[in-house]
């Protein structure tokens, strides 16, 4: 058995007794031997250490970047599905999620594919709710319509009917001829305002057109036996013109009338000077307050296609830079201007 | 700085990352075991090489012939490692424990009391209880070595 003994410094010293036939002890090999033989060749470690990392990063990096590409290629398409929703069809975003094994990117794809359901659904809705929409513009356009229509409408079949019964009187009957035909103008200038293409020029104002429409809504002031009064203050040549200022006395006036009520009192009056043109209309009726007129032009707006009077008033107003005004300082009845600038339009500007 | 690369940067560049240190780290705890097996594959060789020159050098010890033991040790110093660099020496010790032959003469130099005493602070002592045969050096040598007989 060979005797070992180590020294601190990494040096060691065998020593190996040499036994004859016999067994008796004829000697003894002693080798010493210094740390420097124990040392390893780190020469040629590296060389293999490096050829070792050299291969690690030219194989199994690639190998190990691979990897991880190909594990986040599904969180990449979930990406760019979610970019584009809203910009591509829900049926091709559908057919684009992921389908993995794995649970928790099985529960992402799950989550994207019912958002893309749920907004397809509510893209859906908005339609149909854009389509109602469309169809309640379409209504209350409608009414608007029939509205501004029906006014002057009753007052030519009044005038056909006094046309009727007086027809052999010469004068009254050039009067009411007269008279239906601005009557019809009214409605052909109306009516042309809803065609964008048709553009048909309209004449100005004239004194006269006030006492047509005071003819015109006579028998609704009959009929509750109110008193319609009319008067003129123009003293400036009148270049408005006629066809939305006769809707509006008209508008005006009906509604006057509705407010007055049985018995009451409208007063109507034209002014005109060399910067605008006033329509003043009062009514005995109760007074209208200033919240009152803003909650009606707002339900007119809208809401509530019934009544459109005041507001087609308000927006020709606006139209032509003019404005329609409650007067809040008389404390009974209810007195509103109508005015517009004096001057002339043009029919693209109309 | 990782952080702020997309997630689909991250893990690739993590994965590959990881690879690397592996490698590192399986070449350093290679080249740990190297060495240590570098030690036990050495102290191998020179056990082999103990045995080897015991049993060429028995005759020659039983003959107590000194040239041929010289000649033994220069031929087989090419078996232990680092003895033709000068880092290794070999020598064969007569049964009282004294250099009878030495490859290295100037460190070990021959009648040098090796056994019972102290080798750079440890006390070389023979691990074997057997009977010994008591011999002596041979006259001519302890003349060339300046031994005085007990």
């Amino acid at each position: 058995m060979t005797e070992r003994l180590s020294f601190p410094d990494g040096s060691a010293v065998l020593l190996e007794s040499i036994k004859s036939e016999d067994g008796q002890t004829l000697g003894y090999v002693f080798i010493e031997v210094d740390a420097l033989v124990f040392a390893p060749n780190w020469i040629a470690l590296a060389k293999t250490a490096l050829i070792g990392v050299a291969l690690a990063v030219m194989l199994l990096v690639p190998v190990g970047w691979w990897v991880g590409k190909r594990m986040t290629q599904p969180v990449a398409r979930l990406i760019k599905v979610i970019e584009r929703i809203g910009n591509q069809p829900f049926e091709t975003l559908r057919s684009e999620v992921p389908k993995t094994r794995d649970p928790e990117l099985s529960r992402i794809s799950n989550a994207i594919t019912q958002l893309i359901n749920e907004l397809e659904q509510h893209g859906m809705a908005d339609a149909r709710a854009l389509s109602a929409e469309r169809l309640a513009a379409v209504g209350r356009m409608t009414a608007a319509v029939a509205h501004e229509i029906n006014n002057p409408l009753m007052g030519l079949l009044t005038a056909t009917q006094t046309l009727r019964l007086h027809g052999e009187d010469k004068k009254i009957r050039e009067l009411t001829v007269d008279l239906v035909d601005r009557g019809l103008q009214q409605l052909r200038t109306t009516l042309a305002a809803l065609l964008p293409q048709v553009r048909i020029e309209d004449r100005t104002l004239e004194p006269g057109d006030l006492e047509d429409v005071i003819r015109l809504v006579q028998f609704a002031a009959n009929s509750n036996s109110a008193n319609l009064s009319g008067r003129i203050e123009v003293d400036s040549a009148l270049r408005v013109p006629s066809a939305p200022m006769r809707q509006v006395m008209l508008n005006l006036l009906f509604n006057a009338i509705k407010a007055a009520g049985i018995e009451g009192q409208i007063e109507a009056i034209l002014k005109a000077d060399s910067n605008k043109v006033e329509f003043v209309v009062f009514n005995s009726g109760a007074s209208l307050t200033k919240e009152k007129l803003r909650e009606t032009l707002e339900t007119e707006s809208g809401l509530d296609p019934r009544g459109f009077g005041l507001w087609v008033c308000q927006e020709l107003a606006s139209h032509y830079q003019g404005g329609l005004e409650l007067d809040v300082s008389i404390s009974e009845g209810t007195r509103l201007t109508f005015w517009i600038p004096n001057r002339e339009f043009q029919v693209d500007e109309a | 700085m990782l952080r702020r690369l997309p997630y689909r940067i991250q893990i690739p560049f993590g994965l590959s990352v990881a690879v690397l240190v592996t490698a590192l780290l399986v070449t350093g705890i290679s080249a740990k075991i190297y060495v240590s097996n570098v030690r036990e594959e050495t102290l191998a060789t020179l056990d082999r090489a103990v045995v080897l020159i015991g049993a060429q050098a028995r005759p020659m010890l039983a003959a107590d012939d000194t040239w041929k033991t010289f000649t033994l040790l220069r031929d087989t110093a090419a078996l232990i490692p680092g003895a033709t660099k000068g880092n290794a020496r070999l020598a064969l010790l007569d049964v009282e424990g004294r250099v009878f032959a030495a490859s290295d003469p100037i460190k070990l130099e021959t009648g040098q009391e090796l056994l019972g005493g102290l080798w750079r602070g440890k006390v070389l002592k023979a691990n074997s209880n057997h009977n010994d045969r008591k011999t002596k050096l041979p006259r001519r040598i302890c003349r060339f070595a300046g031994v005085n007989k007990k």
